[in-house]
């Protein structure tokens, strides 16, 4: 394995491929950051065009592309508070705070950082321990995935913050609408109202992408602020006072990134919920959970590093295996395929470097983002800051309408951004949480059909979600989460008590 | 309206909603409706708690939704500008979008606007149709003209 | 619908101008649009994508191609679409069959029919398979359903959701055979894979060309292929036919139309689609990309949809799907 490494090391470091790579991480960085155009478009676009490229200029573009984009997505979700993509909904909520209290570009150098770190923890988990990770995966059957996806849910709980009871409104919303469409075991259509569009599901892109992006825009518009941000706030130059930018940053980097890691290896969690995940694992560890959502630099980390920490990992299972968890590593396996490339095994053995060279490409490309995101692409992004945010309003708008309308040409998907946006808007009014609301959407659909899968293989016999080796460890990891949750609510509520009879004490 | 009566209306909302999913729920045929009805019986639950204690102990009198007829014309208009987009063209319909969402929302410098609008459109038109590959929806107005001439 | 509102605004206005709108004499007018009913990335779109530069060319005077995603319930969004545009050969439609004739079935409103289209050519055929994993103890088709016999409704058999192409291949070999599995609906084909392969059931049923390189890598066995003949890549496969089971069933993608076309349209781009299938330039390509072709006229098309048709609602009546 060595001197296929060390062949494709030298051949990913010709001109052109450093080229393609850096050319791809930019234009990966530019699709995160536009709201309603996301990686799977960008490289469906670009294959048709790689018909005639060498393999590793090709391959090296979509590296660049898969890695730049989850970096992307974090600008606008800092400057502006709307994610570029689904993925950095997490980014926003410390993100954002963070740029209102003048420091943007803080909060940009973490979100760089953080990806890139991510993306590299990524890549080296594909290079080294690909093979048997890929066996992993198999372990996983609908019953490990329906309490994979109940531990997620779980994580709520841990988001319900001062008011439970509106966090578990929203999450039953969020899991209320993961059930429309074709119910798969039954083929019965639920939540239809007659439309066949409405046949595959609400589609989570366009859904968030209104949740999120619309509902801020329809702040802005209210607020109606004809400034724009001061040249001052803007200056990327590093504020001494602000120390190293990832200062004990570790352990929030290493957790973020294991979280990403695994939730990227298995198939059909995706990266929308490795961010929330990270960001709610890092929120429920912390001393000073009080200051998330306030402009805590962690936050910003955890997000980013989980949501570029799935990258290289969800690649693992379509290159070992064949098998495709996600959308973007089925049109990654697309692009092999226009090169005569099978993924699968025997792609190693006859293809060891392009594989390796690939899998160099997205370690580089990560390491690129150090450099480009920093220094080159957030001081061009950083200067749209400077138009009015009024004048900013019609523009989000206009991109997210055709950026949503060209995904597929359906009018109705323009209204459902809208009437999310509606909902967004009316639930930061009235101070509802809305992580709650995204993992339920996202998890609630793997959690039903898994479980009634799993009921169908083992005929209703219960035992069978108990039977293996990974299902026991995860409704351990389950109970040490749901235990700790209920202690930590019960001492808040003791000391809560106590303090309340501390007053009246002093009172009289 | 204040914070205490916005959140009755919600949960008023959120009450009738429940009942409305509800009804929807029961023409769902077999095992299909299970999973469903029981999020949906979770939610009247909690949204029933979350109105009794709005209407019982809502405390919260500072004012919400000031300025909303601005929220509402800017959501009017993206209405519009989201149907025009498919029937008129992406061209056009941003061309008359840009400022007079600008203008409605408080900003009155048509140079600016102007400049602005151009701007944006040429890197549309080149992030689109040049790089993309996407097609922009076709202009109305130049179609009409292609079939007059 | 939006293109209907569109025409009738522009014939209004062509109207009251009080000219006539020319005749399709100089088509290509504008971009064609070819609808695809699945989401950028899977078979049915890098088909199409793969297709398009090609059928540009052999229709010639400068055509250019657009591939439009419609992705909605296997396809019917898309063909809705499609069946409501102009017929002017200026949307075109990759038609997935057998959704394509299975979607109307059973609906209270028929979303569209298949006479709604005009049949340009067939592009790809992939047969499904009844496959298992290599350890399994199922050698032959005759074990899995002598299992099946002796334990009716207990083989769990894995295919992608409930009323797609696989799960009627399934439900077209009970009827057949007499026999009953018991269905477990996976995750798309990638699920159905890895179910098989991580032991979780015990067959699954999906397409060829998902197949062939797990077969090639000894990690899946085909115990019965749903085609007529060994499938030229892999001629160890044995078909269900040559081991007694007359069960043909697999997916067909092809170019269709709305109707009717103006004639010399279709004539065009019917010999387009020929073109571009024997075109070696793109054999290649599908031959790198594993796009397996197969080239059939729009009447044969024709033909095996109102074959299996019939075959259809019968099985509608006695088991259906939804």
């Amino acid at each position: 394995m060595l001197a296929a490494f060390t062949d494709a090391l030298i051949a990913v470091m010709t001109l052109s491929n450093l080229v393609a790579m850096v050319s791809g991480t930019i234009a990966g960085i530019i699709i995160g950051a536009l709201p309603g155009i996301n990686v799977t478009v960008g490289i469906a676009i670009l294959i048709p065009l790689t018909f005639g490229m060498e393999p590793l200029f090709a391959l090296g573009l979509i590296a660049g592309i898969f890695n730049g984009a989850s970096y992307g997505n974090a600008i606008p979700a800092i400057l502006l508070n709307v994610p570029g993509t689904p993925a950095a909904v997490a980014t926003t909520f410390d993100g954002h705070p963070m740029a209102q209290k003048g420091r943007s570009a803080h909060a940009l150098r973490i979100a760089c950082y953080a990806s890139a770190l991510g993306a590299i923890a990524s890549a080296i988990s594909l290079i080294l321990i690909a093979p048997p990770l890929a066996r992993v995966t198999l372990l996983f059957g609908p019953a490990e995935y329906f309490w994979l996806a109940i531990l997620g849910l779980s994580s709520i709980a841990v988001l319900l913050g001062s008011d439970p009871v509106k966090g578990l409104i929203a999450a039953c919303v969020g899991m209320l609408l993961a059930t429309v469409g074709i119910d798969q075991m039954t083929g019965a259509m639920r939540f239809h109202f007659g439309y066949w569009e409405l046949a595959d599901g609400l589609p989570t892109v366009v859904v968030l992408t209104g949740l999120f992006a619309f509902s801020r825009v329809l702040m802005m518009a209210q607020e109606g602020k004809l400034t724009g941000v001061s040249c001052e706030d803007l200056k990327l130059s590093r504020d001494k006072s602000e120390g190293p930018i990832l200062k004990g940053m570790l352990p929030t980097l290493t957790r973020s990134g294991i979280i990403g890691i695994i939730v990227g290896i298995l198939p059909g969690v995706g990266g929308n919920a490795a961010a929330l995940l990270a960001y709610n694992e890092e929120k429920r560890v912390a001393k000073d959970a009080e200051t998330f959502g306030k402009g805590n630099p962690k936050g910003v980390a955890a997000a980013e590093c989980g949501n570029s920490a799935d990258n290289s990992s969800s690649l693992i299972p379509m290159l070992t295996l064949g098998i495709p968890g996600n959308a973007i590593a089925a049109i990654i396996m697309g692009a092999l395929l226009v090169h005569g490339l099978v993924p699968g095994p025997q792609l190693f053995r006859e293809e060891p470097l392009i594989v390796y060279g690939f899998m160099i490409q997205m370690l580089f490309t990560a390491a690129i983002l150090f450099v480009l995101g920093g220094m080159v692409a957030t001081r061009i992004f950083a200067q749209v800051l400077r138009l009015p945010s009024v004048v900013l309003v019609p523009l989000i708008v206009s991109l997210m309408t055709i950026g949503i309308y060209t995904t597929t040409y359906e009018i109705m998907h323009l209204y459902m951004a809208i009437g999310f946006g509606l909902v967004g808007y009316f639930m930061i009014k009235l101070d509802f949480p809305v992580a709650p609301f995204v993992l339920g959407l996202i998890l609630g659909g793997v959690a039903e059909f898994n479980f009634r899968v799993a009921m169908r293989i083992a005929q209703g016999d219960w035992t069978y979600l108990f039977q293996n080796v990974v299902s026991k460890i995860l409704v351990a990891l389950l109970a040490l989460i749901v235990l700790t949750a209920l202690s930590r609510f019960i001492r808040d509520l003791r000391s809560r008590t106590r303090g309340t009879e501390a007053e009246r004490m002093t009172e009289e | 309206m204040t914070f205490r009566s916005a959140e009755v209306m919600a949960g008023l909302m959120l009450v009738a909603f429940s009942v409305f999913a509800w009804r929807e729920a029961a023409s769902i045929r077999g095992d299909a409706a299970f999973f469903p009805s029981a999020i949906i019986v979770a939610l009247g639950f909690f949204s029933l708690v979350y109105l009794v204690r709005s209407v019982a102990a809502g405390r919260r009198t500072e004012a919400v939704f000031e300025r909303w007829w601005i929220f509402v014309a800017a959501l009017a208009i993206s209405l519009i500008y989201a149907n025009a987009v498919a029937y008129v063209g992406y061209v056009t319909s941003t061309v008359v979008f840009i400022p007079v969402m600008a203008w409605v929302i408080g900003f009155r410098r048509p140079a600016y606007i102007a400049v602005t609008t151009l701007v944006y459109l040429l890197c549309v038109y080149f992030m689109f149709e040049v790089v993309f590959r996407r097609p922009l929806p076709s202009e109305m107005l130049l179609e009409l003209l292609r079939s007059v001439r | 619908m939006h293109m209907k509102f569109r025409t009738a605004l522009c014939a209004m206005a062509v109207a009251a101008v009080g000219t006539t709108a020319s005749a399709q004499s100089d088509y290509p007018s504008r971009t064609i649009e070819i609808l695809v009913g699945f989401a950028a990335g899977g078979p049915v779109d890098s088909t199409t994508r793969a297709a398009a530069p090609f059928l540009e060319k052999h229709i010639g005077d400068g055509a250019s191609i657009a591939v439009i995603n419609r992705p909605g319930a296997a396809g019917v969004v898309a063909s809705i679409a499609a069946s409501q545009a102009d017929p002017d050969g200026h949307t075109l439609m990759m038609y997935s069959y057998p959704a394509l004739a299975t979607a109307p079935i059973g609906q209270d409103e028929e979303p569209y029919n298949v006479d709604d289209f005009e049949y340009l050519g067939n592009v790809t055929s992939d047969p499904h398979n009844f496959f298992v994993a290599q350890d399994s103890p199922y050698e032959t088709l005759d074990d899995l359903m002598e299992a099946a016999r002796e334990n009716p409704g207990t083989i769990n058999v894995a295919a992608a959701g409930s009323g797609g192409a696989a799960h009627l291949a399934l439900l077209v070999f009970e009827a057949e055979t007499g026999l009953s599995f018991n269905y477990t609906p996976a995750d798309g084909g990638a699920g159905t894979l890895t179910q098989v392969l991580g032991g979780h059931v015990d067959a699954g049923i999906t397409t060829l060309s998902a197949l062939v390189p797990y077969v090639e890598e000894e990690q899946m066995r085909i115990i019965a292929s749903f085609a007529d003949e060994r499938p030229a890549a892999l001629p160890d496969a044995p078909t269900a036919r040559e081991q007694g089971v007359d069960v043909l069933w697999g997916a067909l993608r092809g170019i269709a139309a709305p109707g009717p076309l103006p004639d010399d349209v279709r004539d065009r781009l019917a010999e387009a689609v020929e073109a571009t299938m024997s075109d070696p330039e793109f054999i290649e390509l599908a031959e790198r990309q594993g796009i397996p072709l197969m080239y059939l006229d729009g009447e044969a098309f024709r033909e095996i949809v109102d074959t299996d048709l019939s075959r259809l609602n019968e099985l509608w009546e006695t088991s259906p799907w939804q």
